[in-house]
Parts: C-alpha cells; sequence; structure tokens
C-alpha cells in the first residue's frame, strides 16, 4: 500500500511532471519562475490547491455525480468548487493566518485560472484511481512535481538574466529554449521509477 | 469589420504575440489534425461564450461577472467535447484533458472580458472568430513544423525522405518548447518587435480577472513583471525593454 | 447594496440552471451516440487483429477464466479467434486494455492495444508478439517498462491457457532454452525472488559433460545442464545434499541417470557456504553449542544449511535460510527443538530492508520473533509472519518457515 502511494509520487512527480512533460500550468511556470522566493511561493500554492481540489472533487465525483449519472456536469462543477474554494481559502488565511497570507496568498488568485489544478481535479477521475488516497497521493506528487519545476527553472532563469542571446531572441524565446532543455532532463526520468521499485 | 476580424490573425495573435493559451498549444501540436482540432474546438467555444456574454452584459451584475463567465464557458466547453466525443471519438480521445481545460484558457476568459463585455454582440463575434482564427493558425504553424520534421508525415500522409531522417524529440515535450521558442523568436525578428518583451501577468487580459492589479500582488512577487498588468491586450504589444 | 446581492445571486444561479438544463439536454442526444461508438470501437478491435474474419460470436470458455480474460470471440469464418484482455501491472492504476488475435494454427496474428496510457513508451513492443505461439519463445521483457510488459505476457499467457482449455488451438511447442527456464523455477524453487524469477548466476565449471552450470545467487543450490548420450538433461543440486535430475520432457531421470547425478554432486562444494552459515547459526545459540552439518536428500527450498546442535538448551537443529524478501535474500537462523518446533529465530542484518524507504516503519522485531516461536509445522499459519506494509518480507519469512518444516519432517523420516 505504501508502496503503491509512494510509486503514484514519484510518478506523477518525475515522469509525468505536470510542467514539463504534460504542459499543464504553462502560464505561471513561466511568469512567475523569476525569482525563486516566488517560485517557491507558487509552487507550495498550487500543491496546497491541488490536495484541496482533489480532496473536494474526487468525493463529489464518485459520490455523487456517477451516482446520479451526471458525469456531464463535470468539467462545470469542478471549475466552479476549484474557484469556491480559492476564494474561501484566501479569506480564511487573511482572517486568521495574515503572515502566511503575505506570503502565498497572493498567488491564490492565480490559481483559479490555472490549468494545472483543474487538470489534477480531472485526471484523478480519468486516470481511475479507486482509493481516495490515492488520488490525494496523485495530487501531492503533481504539486510537487510543479514546485521542482518552477524551483529549478528559477536557477536557470537566473543565470539567463547576465546572458544575451541574439536580439531577436530576448525574453520570451529564450526562456522557451531554456525550459526545452530542462524538459530533456526530465525526460530521463522515464524508465527511473520502474528500475527503482522493482 | 474585416479589421476587427484581421487583428485576431496578425496584430494581436493571442499565442504568437499576446503569448496567451500557451498549454494547450505546447500540448496538442503534436500532430496537425489536433492542432485543427483543438482550434476548432476552441474557436466554437470562444463564439459561443463571446455571444452569449455580449448578449448578456447588461443583465450580469459586475459583482458575479467572472464566476458567470466561467459557468457560460464552461458550459459551452462541455458541450464542445460531448458533440466531439459523439462524432470524432478518435480526435476527443487524442486531445484528452486539453479539451476540457478549454475553460480555463485564458483567451477565451480575456476575449469576454477585455472584449465581449464591452461591445455589441455582432462584433464580439466578429472578434471571437479573428481570435479563434489566430490561435488555430498559430496552433497550425506549430504542429506543421512538429509533425514534419518531428514523425515525417504532415496531416498524416507521410513524406518520402524525410520520414526516414525524423527527429522524435520534436514530438516530446522538450521539442514543443524548443519549437515554440523558435517560433516568437522568427515572429519577433520579422516583425522587427522590439524585443525584451516578457511573459507574464502584462500580456494576459486575465492579469485583471485574476486579481493580478490587486495592489499585493503588484507590490510583492510581480514587481518584476507588473508593468502595463491590468491593461487590455491593445496596448501591451510594444511594451519596452528593459 | 442588498438588492444588487440579491440580483448577483438570482442571475448566477439563473445562468447555472440554464446551463445545466441545456447540458441535460445535449447529453440525452449524444449519449446513446457516444455508447454506440464505444461499443462498436471494442468490435473494431477484433477485425483488427484478425483482418479476414467473417464475423464474431462470442464463446463461454468452460471452467475457470483468468480475470484478464474479458471476452473470447470466435470467428464464425473458421480463421481463429479474437481475446480481449485487461491487465492491471503494478505500476500502473489503469488496466491496459488489448486484443489479442490467434489464428487457428495457434500464431497470434495480431495486437492491438485498446486503452493503455503509456502505451507510448510501449512502442512497438506488442507487435514482437505477432507470430509466436503459445511458447512466446521470442519475446522478452522490455526494458523500461519492466512492470508493464510482464503484466503484458502474463495476460497474453491467460489468453492461451484459455484457448488450449477450449481446444480452439494447439499448444506450441517451447525452445529447448525455454524448457530449461522453466526447469529452474520447478527443480530449484529456493533460488526464486518474490517475482518469482530464477535469481542464479552462470559460473564456470571444468567438465565436459556439463554444458551450463549455475549457482543460485541466495546459496541454496546448484543448477546444470548436463549432456550425456547426446541428450540434454537438467541437474539442480540443493546446499542441503537434494539432487534431482530431469530431461527436457520434465519426467524425473534421477535413477536412470546416477552416474550424472553423481557427477553434479561432485561438482557441487557447499562447504564453504555451510562454513559461513555455521558462524551464523552459531550467533543464535550459547557459546560453546556444537554445530555439525547434516544433509538431506530431498531438499530444494530457501534452507541453505542444516545443522544438528549439541549443547544449545532446547534447540536440537539449527537451519539458516535464505528467503528473498523485498529485493535481496534474508538470511534467517531458525532453531527447532526435538519435536520440530520453533525455539529461536535469529534474523542476520536487518528484515525490513531499504529501512529509509519504509522510513517512519518500524517493526518491533523481538515480538514479531515472539509470535513465531513454538510453531510447529501443524500450527502454523501464514498470519504470524504477516507483516503489514511490507508483504513481500512477511512472504519471505513464511516460505522459509514452510521449507523448514518440510526439512523438519524429511529429517526424522530419513534417520
Amino acid at each position: 500500500m505504501i508502496r503503491d502511494l509512494i510509486v503514484i509520487i514519484f510518478t506523477a512527480m518525475l515522469v509525468n511532471n505536470y510542467v514539463l512533460v504534460k504542459f499543464l500550468g504553462i502560464c505561471p511556470f513561466l511568469g512567475v519562475s523569476k525569482k525563486l522566493h516566488s517560485a517557491v511561493g507558487m509552487g507550495l500554492a498550487v500543491t496546497f490547491v491541488m490536495l484541496l481540489a482533489t480532496a473536494a472533487t474526487w468525493p463529489i465525483h464518485t459520490y455523487l455525480l456517477t451516482k446520479f449519472h451526471l458525469e456531464y456536469l463535470q468539467t462545470i462543477v469542478f471549475i466552479l468548487i476549484i474557484a469556491a474554494l480559492v476564494q474561501l481559502v484566501e479569506i480564511i488565511l487573511k482572517r486568521y493566518l495574515p503572515a502566511l497570507h503575505r506570503s502565498l496568498g497572493i498567488y491564490l488568485p492565480l490559481i483559479t485560472t490555472n490549468c494545472a489544478v483543474l487538470g489534477v481535479a480531472k485526471n484523478n477521475i480519468t486516470e481511475g484511481y479507486e482509493l481516495f488516497i490515492e488520488a490525494m497521493a496523485n495530487a501531492l506528487g503533481c504539486g510537487l512535481g510543479f514546485l521542482l519545476a518552477m524551483v529549478l527553472f528559477a536557477g536557470v532563469r537566473m543565470r539567463i538574466e547576465t546572458a544575451k542571446p541574439p536580439k531577436c531572441f530576448e525574453g520570451m524565446p529564450i526562456t522557451l529554449i531554456s525550459a526545452s532543455i530542462v524538459a530533456l532532463a526530465f525526460y530521463g526520468f522515464a524508465g527511473v521509477i520502474d528500475n527503482m521499485f522493482m | 469589420m474585416w479589421k476587427n476580424f484581421l487583428k485576431g490573425i496578425i496584430r494581436e495573435n493571442p499565442v504568437l504575440v499576446l503569448l496567451l493559451g500557451t498549454c494547450p498549444t505546447l500540448a496538442v501540436t503534436t500532430s496537425v489534425a489536433n492542432a485543427f482540432g483543438m482550434g476548432a474546438a476552441a474557436t466554437a467555444v470562444l463564439l459561443g461564450s463571446n455571444i452569449v456574454i455580449s448578449a448578456l452584459r447588461r443583465m450580469i451584475p459586475d459583482k458575479v461577472r467572472i464566476p458567470s463567465y466561467i459557468v457560460i464557458i464552461a458550459g459551452f466547453v462541455t458541450v464542445v467535447e460531448m458533440v466531439m466525443h459523439a462524432f470524432v471519438p478518435d480526435l476527443y480521445e487524442a486531445l484528452g484533458v486539453f479539451l476540457s481545460l478549454i475553460v480555463v484558457n485564458c483567451i477565451i476568459l480575456g476575449r469576454a472580458e477585455v472584449y465581449a463585455s464591452k461591445n455589441r454582440v455582432l462584433d464580439s463575434a466578429v472578434d471571437a472568430l479573428g481570435m479563434g482564427v489566430g490561435f488555430t493558425l498559430a496552433l497550425f504553424a506549430m504542429a506543421s513544423i512538429r509533425e514534419i520534421f518531428g514523425s515525417g508525415s504532415w496531416m498524416g500522409f507521410e513524406i518520402p525522405i524525410l520520414s526516414d531522417f525524423t527527429i522524435p524529440i520534436l514530438v516530446n515535450s522538450p521539442g514543443g518548447f524548443f519549437v515554440f521558442g523558435i517560433l516568437i523568436a522568427i515572429v519577433n525578428a520579422v516583425t522587427k518587435r522590439k524585443t525584451g518583451r516578457d511573459f507574464g501577468c502584462a500580456g494576459c487580459p486575465s492579469a485583471a480577472v485574476c486579481g493580478a492589479n490587486d495592489g499585493s500582488l503588484q507590490n510583492a512577487a510581480h514587481k518584476d513583471h507588473a508593468a502595463g498588468s491590468g491593461k487590455g491586450p491593445d496596448d501591451t504589444a510594444e511594451e519596452g525593454g528593459k | 447594496m442588498k438588492r444588487e446581492a440579491t440580483k448577483s445571486i438570482v442571475v448566477l444561479t439563473g445562468i447555472c440552471l440554464i446551463v445545466a438544463v441545456l447540458l441535460a439536454a445535449v447529453n440525452h442526444v449524444t449519449a446513446p451516440i457516444i455508447e454506440a461508438s464505444a461499443a462498436s470501437g471494442a468490435q473494431a478491435s477484433l477485425y483488427v487483429v484478425l483482418p479476414n474474419a467473417a464475423g464474431f460470436e462470442e464463446e463461454t470458455p468452460e471452467g475457470e477464466v483468468p480475470q484478464t480474460v474479458t471476452g473470447v470471440f470466435r470467428d464464425t469464418g473458421g480463421s481463429g479467434y479474437a481475446v480481449t484482455l485487461s491487465a492491471t501491472s503494478s505500476y500502473s492504476a489503469t488496466p491496459m486494455t488489448f486484443t489479442l488475435g490467434v489464428g487457428t494454427d495457434g500464431k497470434i496474428t495480431g495486437v492491438e492495444m485498446t486503452n493503455y496510457a503509456e502505451s507510448k513508451d510501449f512502442g512497438d513492443y506488442p507487435s514482437t508478439y505477432v507470430g509466436q505461439d503459445s511458447a512466446l519463445g521470442g519475446v522478452d521483457v522490455y526494458a523500461g517498462v519492466t512492470y508493464s510488459s510482464q503484466a503484458f505476457r502474463g495476460a497474453v499467457e491467460d489468453a492461451f491457457a484459455v484457448l488450449v482449455e477450449m481446444g480452439g488451438v494447439a499448444q506450441g511447442n517451447k525452445t529447448d532454452e525455454q524448457i530449461i527456464d522453466e526447469l529452474k523455477i520447478q527443480l530449484l524453487p529456493g533460488a526464486r525472488n518474490r517475482a518469482g524469477a530464477p535469481k542464479l548466476k552462470e559460473i564456470t565449471v571444468s567438465d565436459p559433460s556439463v554444458q551450463q552450470a549455475f549457482a543460485a545467487e541466495n546459496d541454496v543450490g546448484y543448477f546444470y545442464v548436463m549432456e550425456a548420450d547426446g541428450e540434454t538433461f537438467a541437474v539442480a543440486v540443493s546446499t542441503t545434499g537434494g539432487a534431482v535430475c530431469m530431461d527436457l520432457t520434465g519426467t524425473d531421470v534421477t535413477a536412470q541417470q546416477e552416474a550424472l547425478v553423481q557427477r553434479a554432486l561432485e561438482l557441487s562444494d557447499a562447504s564453504a557456504i555451510h562454513e559461513k552459515n555455521q558462524t551464523a547459526a552459531s550467533r543464535a545459540l550459547p557459546d560453546g553449542a556444537q554445530l555439525t552439518p547434516i544433509s538431506v536428500s530431498d531438499q530444494f527450498g530457501t534452507v541453505a544449511s542444516i545443522f544438528t546442535v549439541s549443547g544449545g538448551g532446547d534447540a536440537a537443529y539449527a537451519m539458516v535460510c535464505s528467503p528473498y524478501g523485498y529485493r535481496s535474500p534474508m538470511k534467517l537462523v531458525f532453531l527447532l527443538d526435538n519435536m520440530g518446533a520453533i525455539s529461536g529465530l535469529r534474523v542476520s542484518g536487518e528484515l525490513i530492508q531499504d529501512s529509509d524507504y519504509y522510513s517512519n516503519y518500524t517493526l518491533d522485531e523481538s515480538a514479531y520473533i515472539a509470535g513465531i516461536i513454538g510453531l510447529t509445522g501443524e500450527t502454523a499459519d501464514e498470519d504470524a509472519t504477516l507483516i503489514s506494509g511490507a508483504t513481500m518480507t512477511a512472504d519471505g519469512v513464511w516460505t522459509a518457515m514452510q521449507d523448514v518444516f518440510a526439512a523438519f519432517k524429511s529429517l526424522t523420516t530419513e534417520t
């Protein structure tokens, strides 16, 4: 059991990294990865919301939508739940944990329209996790993978700042090309999980 | 009218100029057929949501603007999803989760917020078509490069000679980033745009939506690219270099 | 202010309701089409794997059908069978489903993956099965997706088992190499790891009759491929002194090939292993206890050495076992009294391997051992060895314990 969960987490984090392999959550990945501390903040906030979103959407899908044959409302229900959750968390953080709100709260509104969060909620269903804890493990792995990609890429970008690429490559193009090289590194994880847990 | 349509294709191309909707751009452009499917689906959603939101613009109270837009967009996305599942199941499978993720595509919500909520129905429809076609063309260009050089085929037809010398990495994730980067660089070079343009909330019309012009956000993490956040896309294209 | 709030709620609720009703309407129209196309999609895969089929009729195989086989379809035109399969690997939560076509000659005509998330990584692995018969001689486990390809192969084997049982196709002929691989498992079961694979390393033996020689990685025995009168034989020798010989049809010819077996026994010098095990066993006993290695002739399990004990209190025998646990073999010393009850158990090294992997995993080892002491061949059951969360380790202990009791039984009947 523990082993299964660890395999799920590592698979989601390294092999199927949401940002670099599955292309989910590219906007914050490119937008907020300029400074290390904002990259960490965004990564943690996304991980937190992914866990929260899974904790809400998985049971609702499994015990409500499937039961009443309302699967076609999945997208609409999920996005509303995520939006409401993010609002709620922001209000709670602002009221009771102002310190945390200052460090993480500013990223929360950005997350409502982050496709990685909705992606996790939907993938938990399509990948057919039968247990709640498996879905949560997947969400955790995806969130940590996002955090890892953000942090690694923040380091890369700090170097790019000082580099001088050809004029037309400045800004976005050179950022994308370095993202390509980081993604190439993650590509190497493909066979790792199998061999690690043999 | 014609100008309104054309701006989405060239001057304000959502993908290559405004740098919106990067996730589907990178993910589904492994083949031209997928890119077309994605472009068509997004255009349909964009058209529907723009028309409905524009028609309802006086009825929807400002406070629940965003949730209402999201519900309307999600409704259209689900309709498109179901129709595609029923009539083009292969394409539906190939696009996978990205079909439902049209809901959170910044292009759609961005056009709703920036254009449809302020303009007449007909104008909004033209705007939606222009943006949709611009999105589709950008995906098409990117997918053509990736499919021709990555799989040695185009629209599924094998290309002689090239199919013996494929670069498979192009259809994988690193190739997605790479081709997109090169493509933007080419656009930069051709249009001689002032470079140094950066990614971030500046180029994203939903910056206003998602709270990026909230004071706290600008002051903290977004200081580095807060310039122009909250501005509409019409005036961001020429953002100055550093 | 209040009026505005009410209006907001009413409008938002209204929009939600209208959208929901519209979606329900669209769903009403598309759902039957989706269902129909899904059903025809499943049928389509049958024609892909058996392209010349006239039509398909579902068969109901008699007897127990493995879980992996979800449907068996016979071509009404008589060209063969299509089997739909669903295999779950321990790697992925989603089962992979695929359809296998088998011609009347017993050879695979086609494989079509119908749902598999990682099928991209699978590459053209499934197509290497085309043309194979039930022996599956030419396919290997696919590096990189080991778990998935093992599950895949297992499902294909299940499909053949059902088809052969039904009398649909003939069993394929195995190559000598495959038979020898199977004999390794059959003759020297103690050398298998938890996945069931024989863990043997090839050794060099200078003897003209020996074609290939292997030693078990966990020191429980040796396996030889030998030749006599132009015929090939498989001989297994356990370090506890057992020896068995089989020809490639799977017939036990130990009695007929006495010279060969004798030669194999001579080649298998296990004294170094016993010496090492004696040191391990003496640590489980009070100082001054005397250990003498003995042998039994019919044990091929995980017991590597058996000693008689004198001056060791209750303990009359000490047996050193090396079952496979989670990864590498464990070393367990079982002490037995005169009646065959376990009077002591000592674990060399850690029972739970890779403790950083189970970082929060704590096993009270002394309590665990206390639960095992006193058990005999009659009273032992699997629950006593159960370690929740470390199933593979527990399985290993249980296997070793059964082997120990079997060895004791054989000792008492032999002497």
